[in-house]
């Protein structure tokens, strides 16, 4: 009985300061008022995406060549395109598409980049030198999309090989950020401290290290979101991506392009979708990043 | 004397039960690479060649400019750094070939307790977890977490700390309570050995004398031997039994403290403490104060010959060339230089490595004749 008690109470103290340290950088984070605009629309694509069946008023792979390059008003919200499906609904459905992509190929980043940066960045020597980063820096020696880009031809085509083709293009990135801050944390003294005492390698990275190398991942994550969608889009776009019948972005503003004078509904709302998810992202990380530094740290 | 944990005898390997530590031509240097190859061009030389035992029970104190290589030092002993050349013995057994499991076995008995009291505690662990992490590691103190609970909080009550505050975290502690919180980390296994690296040099100097006399309260409660390193000279002669003067790497001087503080042999311990003020005006007036020129030489370039030859007011041609040996320099009476002092241990009596030390009531800027002093040869 007393057991019980003291176990629930212990619970309920050990979460108390770690609410107020949140409960800091949320005060911070909502300073900033961009930030707070930004996570309203990761909050409404998020939304959009989970319930795009219950708002999207018909299929978006639905054609009816009947009702073809509709104008906005007149064929649904946001009109037509050239095979008659309605653009609400696939800019819609396109929101789950560049939310899944960008969450599988930055998932994949991180499942990758934090522990190769994690072990190599602590372990040092000449593995983490002359292996891992020159791989990255070869990897890095590419821009990003064009990496991808061949990524994506080389394993085929198909959004789930885009993802991959994606979350590979991300991984020197992740690498690096992750080793960075663990070269630096390694060095602190209470990894020290847990080294005189004993602690085991595994231990003292995944209690002592990782946690604190946590704040610039987390604002790189954000910040690869929004990146991980226009790169979906492009490559969609350029046919590496979503198929063509598929209500991606990407591959809408594919079809627009041979309709760009005559029908510009086709190609603004997937332009605007993508503007304001990557604008969303990207105000969101850099509201993290701000409400994350030591500096206004109390 | 208590066993060895090993169950070993302790007779083995010349030793005697004395000292609980020794070092013996410890070196630490560390390659300066450089170029796109990552050649080594250099190396600093932080610790240099040091001979230094502990005896149980004593608190040695080490003092030194920063940089000098206290804090290697203590890093080595403790085998966060794998030093270069050299031997660690802990009770009379060379740790350095140790395996994890052996040297598990020795981290038990050997801690350390850190300068910054912000870096050295994790920030995004509570004080319980921090503190009952050397308890998990080496599964000691109850193998159920109410039993670890109750002996983290019974620690934390030794250090003077409320052990309510099990599950704050160190940003809501003042640098005094979290430096107590180190303390307590440091022995939550009971060891016989605490390395302390300038534990209170970032304190305020109310708070300092609190966490110097809590250290000297648990070793007596404790048994505990310290090393206890510094750089400031009045802290070190308040809790050392014996105090140890380190210049670029090297000892330049080893000597009980009263010995030391009366009557100082190497002109740089000499010009140290001539720096400390006294508290009392009229004889502060009459101090003389011996300024050492110039700055610290570089360890990855250090001077030929003695390396405090540079800077030292008392240099002569002679230390250019020749590097002196920490040798006995007698007290007063030349006690142990000759007769008692050789047959004693490696460390033991009035050390200095000076070829022209200085000599009670005489100015440290002139040395007494020019002939270089050796002992015993």
């Amino acid at each position: 009985m007393s057991e019980a008690v003291t176990a629930e109470g212990s619970q309920t103290q050990a979460i108390q300061p770690r609410e107020r340290r949140l409960a800091g950088f949320w005060r911070r984070f909502r300073r900033n008022k961009l930030a707070v605009f930004g996570l309203a629309i990761v909050a409404v694509l998020l939304l959009t995406a989970l319930s795009a069946p219950l708002i999207a008023p018909s299929d978006p792979r639905a054609q009816d060549y009947a009702l073809t390059l509709q104008p906005p008003g007149v064929g649904g919200l946001m009109g037509t395109d050239s095979l008659g499906s309605d653009v609400f609904s696939r800019v819609i459905y396109g929101a789950r598409i560049s939310l899944m992509s960008s969450l599988i190929s930055v998932g994949l980043a991180l499942l990758v980049g934090v522990p190769v940066g994690l072990t190599s960045g602590y372990f040092r020597g000449f593995w983490d030198e002359w292996i891992v980063m020159r791989v990255v820096d070869s990897l890095q020696a590419f821009p990003f999309l064009i990496l991808a880009l061949v990524i994506a031809a080389v394993l085929g085509g198909g959004l789930g090989y885009a993802m991959i083709a994606i979350g590979i293009g991300f991984v020197p990135a992740f690498v690096r950020i992750t080793r960075a801050q663990v070269l630096s944390v390694r060095g602190r003294d209470y990894v020290d401290a847990a080294r005189a005492i004993g602690t085991g390698h595994t231990s003292i990275m995944l209690r002592h290290v990782l946690p604190n190398s946590l704040p610039p991942l987390l604002v790189q994550t954000t910040l690869a979101m929004g990146y991980a969608i226009i790169a979906e889009a492009t490559l969609s776009f350029l046919g590496l991506g979503a198929e063509p019948g598929e209500p991606s972005w990407g591959s809408m503003l594919f079809q627009a392009q041979a309709y760009l004078t005559s029908a510009w509904w086709m190609a603004f709302f997937p332009g605007m979708a993508i503007f304001f998810a990557v604008l969303g992202f990207n105000l969101l990380g850099d509201g993290v990043r701000e409400a994350l530094d030591p500096r206004t740290y109390d | 004397m208590t066993e060895n944990p090993n169950g070993r005898s302790e007779a083995k390997n010349g030793y005697s039960g004395e000292y609980l530590l020794e070092t013996r031509n410890l070196k630490m240097h560390f390659p300066i690479k450089a170029g796109v190859l990552r050649r080594t061009v250099g190396h600093v030389k932080a610790v240099d060649g040091v001979d230094l035992a502990v005896r149980k029970g004593e608190t040695l104190g080490l003092v030194g400019e920063s940089g000098c290589g206290k804090s290697t030092l203590a890093r080595l002993v403790l085998r966060l750094l794998e030093p270069t050349e050299g031997e660690v013995l802990f009770e009379g057994e060379d740790i350095l070939g140790y395996d994890r499991r052996r040297m598990l076995g020795v981290r038990r008995n050997m801690q350390i307790v850190f300068q910054d009291p912000y870096a050295s505690l994790n920030p995004r662990m509570t004080v319980g977890n921090i503190v009952s992490e050397p308890l998990k590691t080496h599964n000691i103190g109850g193998g159920s977490a109410s039993e670890r609970k109750r002996r983290v909080q019974e620690l934390l009550e030794v250090v003077g700390l409320n052990p309510e505050h099990y599950n704050r975290y160190p940003h809501e502690f003042s640098g005094g309570q979290r430096q107590r919180i180190g303390v307590a980390r440091a022995i939550a296994l009971n060891p016989r050995l605490i390395i302390c690296d300038e534990p209170v040099s970032a304190l305020d100097v109310s708070i300092q004398a609190q966490v110097v006399n809590l250290l000297q309260d648990l070793q007596k409660e404790f048994d505990l031997t310290y090393v206890f390193i510094a750089h400031d000279l009045s802290v070190v002669k308040h809790i050392s039994d014996r105090v140890a003067v380190m210049y670029l790497g090297k000892i330049v001087e080893i000597a009980d403290r009263k010995a030391l503080y009366g009557e100082p042999r190497h002109p740089y311990t000499a010009s140290l403490l001539s720096a400390i003020p006294i508290p009392d005006p009229r004889k502060e007036r009459e101090r003389r104060r011996v300024v050492l020129t110039g700055d610290v030489p570089s360890p990855a370039n250090p001077p030929r010959g003695c390396s405090f030859h540079t800077r030292c007011p008392r240099a002569q041609e002679y230390c250019k060339d020749h590097e002196p040996r920490l040798e006995p320099h007698g007290d007063e009476v030349g006690d142990e230089v000759g007769s008692g002092g050789e047959g004693r241990g490696p460390t033991e009596g009035h050390r200095a490595a000076c070829f022209f030390p200085v000599v009670e009531g005489q100015r440290i800027e002139e040395p007494a004749s020019s002939t270089p002093y050796k002992a015993g040869d």
